[in-house]
């Protein structure tokens, strides 16, 4: 990002920043979004771990940096409803 | 239950009624700070364990008729987490051994009672099929003194924008310490994962004045990961209440989010731990979460598996998740929380608040109801000064 899309990108975002403000505090006293995190509080041991890594190509001047349908940080076993942020 | 489930008998083998002191022979006994038993009688303190006979452990083994020989545990059940009868009463009547009164305790709320002749209390000590009696429960370490600051604190920092009915009528004078029912699971599997994952080797900028852009070259793996796992304690609510989480009908996630508790340190049942306390009667099977349990497990080992595998910036897509549990145990628990409620009436729909504590952790979470206009009004005062600073910054960064 250079200098001047990244002063834009500020601008917009300081155009959004009442209703930022309004969803942090909104959050930070109702907590409707926390949870219990499972899958990474409860202990657990890992054995035996075997690995396979395999190269198969480079994809090149990808637009995104990220993978199409990454999953990894999905999470299924969560009582949270899908529900809208305001409640 | 499974077919395949062994049993393990859990039952203290007491009968219900007076649960003793064992120095001075009182049923005035309240848990202290610490998680210890106090006599109020004669002030001794001690733990149940010493008191109480060990639990029967020996395990049931099912035998599988056609080969004479025993089948594997896969599954093992605790007695306490024993599907409840449909038949069975929560009322429970108590015979005092004291003056031979009879005393009715309704389980869906409490574990003991005072005889309302002899002024003893008496517990329910011995399993029944109604799901009152855990296998296993953790004492309040928290005192009320102690939750009652954290509750203080939590609701302090967030008094700005807190609605004023809520200001004028909080105290935290009257808290209730709850043991919550769950259920406690420790599993062995096997898990196999496999997908596609990508590592960012190169960020870049191509093109000239308008059509500059940031590009990447990202190197795509084919990944697998097999291992096993052994978890211990995951903890799932046993009270279809408590797992009904609607955000516009309750804040049970408060409760929820104040998991996890110290499992490894729980002691067997016992009724004397509950004196002072109200408690919520367990009302699920477990078939009712077997596939709930089983979900988080898939998200645990997915978890352990990105832990192998953070070399993968560009994220890795699971393609194949396979866990195949080698023995699982189920136990049933009574949870200790310390609780504030405030019911909040608007516009005629009502809803509750909860601040919670983990009564042995400390961890503290809560719903606290917002003064809305407030909040606006601040959000948009934020907005009108905001919105000239954007302008500029726009018009200079074009």
């Amino acid at each position: 990002m250079d200098e001047s899309s990244g002063l834009a990108f500020l601008g917009i975002l300081l155009f959004l920043s009442g209703p930022i403000f309004y969803a942090i505090m909104y959050n930070r006293y109702r907590n409707i979004r926390e949870r219990h995190y499972h899958e990474s509080e409860t202990p657990v041991q890992m054995n035996n771990l075997q690995v396979y890594d395999k190269l198969i190509h480079r994809q090149t001047r990808q637009s995104t940096n990220r993978i199409t349908g990454a999953n990894s940080t999905r999470v299924n076993g969560t009582l949270n409803p899908q529900r809208k942020f305001f409640g | 239950m499974t077919d395949e489930a062994t049993i393990i008998n859990t039952d203290s083998g007491r009968a219900d009624g007076l649960n003793r002191c064992p120095s001075c022979g009182s049923t005035d006994i309240l848990t202290q700070a610490g998680g210890r038993l106090q006599c109020q009688f004669c002030r001794n303190v001690f733990d149940a364990i010493a008191a109480m006979p060990p639990p029967t452990t020996a395990p049931i083994l099912q035998v599988d008729e056609d080969s004479a020989a025993v089948a594997p545990p896969l599954e093992t059940h605790h007695s306490g987490a024993a599907d409840i009868s449909t038949d069975a009463s929560a009322q429970v009547t108590i015979k005092c051994q004291g003056c031979g009164a009879e005393v009715v305790v309704d389980t869906n709320e409490t574990m003991t009672s005072r005889c309302h002749w002899c002024r003893q209390v008496l517990s329910i000590e011995h399993q029944m099929p109604n799901g009152a009696v855990p296998d296993i429960l953790l004492p309040f370490y928290l005192s009320k003194e102690q939750a009652r600051a954290s509750i203080d604190q939590f609701v302090g920092q967030r008094s700005f924008f807190a609605h004023k009915q809520f200001k004028a009528e909080f105290t935290s004078e009257n808290i209730v310490g709850v043991y919550f029912p769950y259920f406690v699971v420790d599993a062995n599997a096997k898990s196999n994962l496999s997908g596609t994952a990508g590592h960012v080797v190169r960020t870049y900028t191509i093109g000239s004045n308008e059509n500059r852009r940031t590009v990447y070259d990202i190197d795509i793996y084919q990944i697998g990961r097999n291992f096993d796992i052994e978890v211990s304690g995951l903890t799932v609510e046993a009270s279809a209440e408590r797992r009904n989480i609607s955000n516009s009908q309750n804040t049970n996630n408060i409760i929820n989010t104040i998991m996890p508790f110290d499992i490894q340190n729980a002691i067997p049942y016992n009724g004397n731990y509950l004196k002072g306390f109200t408690s919520e009667r367990r009302d699920t099977n477990i078939d009712e979460i077997r596939n709930l349990a089983n979900t988080q497990m898939y998200d645990i080992a997915r978890t352990q598996a990105n832990r192998t595998a953070t070399k993968y910036d560009a994220g890795i897509r699971w393609e194949n998740e396979n866990l195949e549990a080698t023995n699982v145990t189920w136990r049933s628990a009574y949870l200790p929380v310390w609780l504030y409620s405030y019911l909040e009436v608007k516009n005629g729909s009502q809803l509750l608040h909860y601040v919670a504590v983990n009564a042995r952790t400390g961890e503290t979470m809560g719903s606290v109801p917002i003064a809305k206009t407030r909040l606006f009004l601040v959000a948009a005062i934020i907005e009108l000064i905001a919105i000239p600073l954007g302008i500029m910054l726009i018009v200079f960064g074009s």
